[in-house]
């Protein structure tokens, strides 16, 4: 190559380069810096449930899919009443409620694979809105473990969770949020569980 | 910039870089750096699906009630609710019909404060989030369509407290629209009375859902064929998609949109309806696309989600901080994409097959679309195709589908990765969601796209696939083709360089011909990495006219060899090795 062809090609070169780091800048600073990205972390071995209603399944047979890990709340927590039924207050964080709801009878639910008898069910609301709507699931998680699909409040100033798991009064705990299954998405919010009672 | 880019510009007259550097001798001979797809196709004076039909369109709209409907097994109530875009005066007879659906979205409003429950109540109003895509209504019914955009709210509102998060509820509103519109094109009825009687092709429907309504369009393409396909669903377009529930779409057209700054489906899930959908139907005559759009965010294709749209609720969501295209670039984008798939499978009015070349993997893009940039993946119908290698299985690495040999020299790791066990269920050592065609779902254990892996450092490397003489006649094919993408992760790609390499046929013969894939196609493209979540990992169609073969005897192909002397060194992703479409 000759050598002006050269000469010019070295400084085309080293344009590129300087724009390139102004990007990679550009990127650091970017809006959503702030969040944290588990890269190659693995999805946690359990897995999520939806807030509450199992839907008809007939054209989505997911045989041993990430849902069936952790078995959908009975049809008691899908009791429109539970969201605005008096709870008392187990465990919290920063933007974090987890209250004892009681259930209008007592049902038998699997938690685990274990079965048993409860009368009451847990309302997790994570209340560090407000929340744009978005297609992705929310997801919450207890130390990687997710828990369920999360619902918005109407007025989106919170999510929503009922489940039966205990993990939910696990002091210390690590309690997040993400978009998607936990360890492939971004951790949207966290914060550490203190049991009260 | 972009190849495409620089080949439309060359279209319009203008000097592109590549051409620059080739005037300058910066290009240099094969095997220097840097590598700079830039394929020389020129568009042939294609028509472009972003430009409106002769057709003056007018706008009209049902509403049964916010709660005329409940699906069934769904906890709630939802809305009969369309908007209809057709061509004025409705000449002519049957035309084919055009469904989209929007995705989840907040529901209701009150001044700028945004909520979520259905009906609305406490004087919150709705949020017509089934006008946003009155652009693509428009230009669709101005070709002589009709368009129907219906709302969904009520799934909506109540989609996460159901275990599929509301995609049969999702498809069983589409074929509660779908039974309207049989009565409107037949006895006809309220509001229209007769107006679409005899005007309605309810055996050429097309079907468009946007995020959640992605999958329910695919969900509604499974639905209606579980009931005997009562309506014949011709098209499906699922863009920027959910697949929660990895429904397959086979046997129809399928045509799958992934914006590359996808905010929201920030791991582009979508990728798996065009990967699930190949070879699952045995002799399925249709085709299968997939477009990945750089620089297009998931809410820019909706006006009423886009900032500036309404006045509660919008948001950008782009996860880039380098090509973000601003609104009005994205939509015209997805309005070209969108309308010419459409037009192209739909037939009727607007038929214009021509189109295919901005699909196929053809180097060219519709000028409307500037200055996004797209990138294509294909999937020719079956009987258009000579499959030679879908490294779907380890015996794809000694042997391919056609019988020949499978050789390699200096590649490693040469193995099989995101697909069945025991290949590792991802490619790449980075976040999943970086990784599309693999990323699991909240759903389905299914496993994702096998993919053959490899890099090399030596330029002596090469793949060879051998043709036996059987099917060494390729004559009747016009391309050779495979998807194909730049390893990202791995250090033999030097950062934000595009790979290249070139491809070899040779004949019983003796006769061989080499051409370098950046003369044709930019998959090789150095994926963007500026903003959150990138790169990201998709798989694109190289398409090599086999005319361009000169001097090789297309009666008597003997071997497909990849020589990976264009460049030091690299590593790729590849997958679906094929001879394609009739010459």
């Amino acid at each position: 190559m000759p050598t002006r062809r050269r000469t010019l090609a070295v400084v085309l070169g080293a344009l590129v380069a300087v724009i390139a780091v102004v990007v990679g800048a550009t990127a650091a600073s970017g809006w959503r810096a702030d969040r944290t990205d588990l890269s190659a972390a693995d999805p946690s071995g359990r897995s999520i449930t939806p807030a509450a209603a199992p839907g008809p399944d007939e054209l989505a047979p997911a045989a041993a899919g990430l849902f069936d890990v952790v078995p959908a709340p009975p049809d008691a927590a899908r009791d429109a009443a539970l969201a605005g039924r008096a709870g008392t207050l187990v465990a919290q964080g920063t933007d974090l409620r987890v209250e004892s709801v009681p259930l209008a009878a007592a049902t038998t639910v699997e938690v685990g694979g274990v079965s048993r008898e409860v009368t009451q069910v847990y309302r997790v609301t994570v209340s560090a809105g407000p929340y744009v709507m978005r297609n992705m699931p929310a997801i919450i998680s207890v130390d990687g473990a997710a828990l369920g699909v999360a619902a918005e409040s109407v007025d989106l100033a919170s999510l929503v969770l009922f489940t039966y798991d205990d993990l939910v009064v696990t002091d210390g705990a690590t309690v997040a949020l993400s978009y998607g299954l936990f360890g492939q998405s971004p951790t949207e919010w966290s914060t550490t569980l203190e049991v009260v009672q | 910039m972009s190849a495409r880019r620089a080949t439309r510009r060359l279209r319009l007259g203008l000097v592109t870089v590549s051409v620059l550097a080739v005037g300058l001798g910066l290009a240099g001979p094969a095997g220097a750096e840097p590598v700079t797809a830039a394929p020389l196709v020129a568009t042939g004076g294609l028509p472009d699906p972003g430009d409106s039909g002769p057709s003056a369109v007018t706008v009209t709209e049902y509403n049964d009630g916010d709660t005329a409907f409940t699906p069934p097994g769904f906890p709630g109530p939802v809305e009969v609710r369309a908007s209809v875009h057709y061509p004025t005066g409705l000449s002519g007879g049957e035309r084919p019909l055009i469904v989209l659906m929007h995705g989840r979205h907040s529901t209701c409003f009150s001044g700028s404060s945004s909520a979520l429950e259905w009906p609305c109540t406490g004087g919150r109003q709705t949020i017509p989030s089934f006008q946003g895509y009155n652009y693509l209504a428009q230009n669709l019914a101005s070709w002589g369509y009709l368009v129907v955009s219906v709302s969904a709210n009520g799934i909506n509102a109540r989609d996460n407290s159901v275990t599929d998060l509301g995609m049969l509820a999702r498809a069983q509103l589409i074929q509660k629209h779908l039974d309207k519109w049989q009565t409107f094109s037949t006895a006809g009825g309220a509001p229209f009375g007769t107006l679409f009687v005899g005007k309605v092709d309810m055996d050429n429907i097309g079907t468009m859902g946007h995020s959640r309504g992605g999958e329910g369009v695919a969900q509604h393409f499974v639905l209606n064929e579980s009931l005997g396909s009562p309506y014949g669903i011709t098209a499906v377009l699922p863009l920027a998609p959910v697949d929660f529930n990895r429904p397959i779409v086979d046997d129809v057209a399928l045509s799958v949109i992934l914006p590359y700054c996808d905010g929201d489906v920030s791991d582009l899930q979508g990728a798996h309806f065009y990967d699930d959908a190949l070879y699952t139907s045995p002799g399925d005559a249709t085709p299968k696309y997939m477009q990945e759009m750089l620089g297009a965010n998931h809410n820019h294709f909706n006006t009423i989600w886009t900032p500036g749209g309404w006045p509660a609720g919008t948001f950008d969501d782009t996860s880039c901080s380098s090509i973000a295209l601003t609104a009005p670039q994205q939509r015209n984008v997805g309005e070209a994409y969108m309308a010419g798939f459409l037009r192209l499978h739909l037939g009727g009015p607007g038929a214009e097959p021509a189109f295919k070349a901005y699909f196929d993997g053809t180097s060219v893009e519709p000028a409307s679309s500037e200055p996004a940039d797209t990138h294509t993946s294909y999937h020719a119908p079956a009987a258009d195709r000579r499959d030679v290698n879908r490294w779907k299985t380890s015996a794809d690495l000694t042997t391919n589908r056609l019988g020949g040999a499978v050789t390699r020299k200096n590649l490693t790791p040469f193995d099989l990765c995101g697909g069945e066990a025991p290949q590792p269920q991802h490619c790449l050592g980075v976040s999943t969601s970086q990784q599309p065609h693999t990323v699991a779902s909240a759903r389905s254990s299914k496993r994702g796209l096998s993919q053959l892996r490899y890099g090399w450092t030596s330029k002596r490397a090469n793949l060879v696939n051998i043709i036996p003489g059987a099917s060494g006649d390729v004559s009747g094919f016009e391309t050779l083709t495979f998807r194909i993408a730049r390893n990202f992760a791995d250090g033999r790609n030097p950062a934000g360089q595009a790979r290249d390499l070139n491809v070899q046929l040779t004949d019983g013969s003796g006769g061989k011909k080499s051409v370098k894939v950046s003369a044709f196609s930019d998959a090789l493209f150095a994926q963007p990495t500026a903003g959150f979540g990138l790169p990201k990992l998709v798989l694109n169609t190289v398409r090599l006219p086999l005319s361009s073969f000169t001097g090789v005897d297309l009666t008597d192909v003997s071997k497909i060899t990849f020589k990976h002397n264009a460049v030091p060194s690299g590593a790729v992703l590849h997958t679906d090795l094929a001879f394609t479409d009739p010459s």
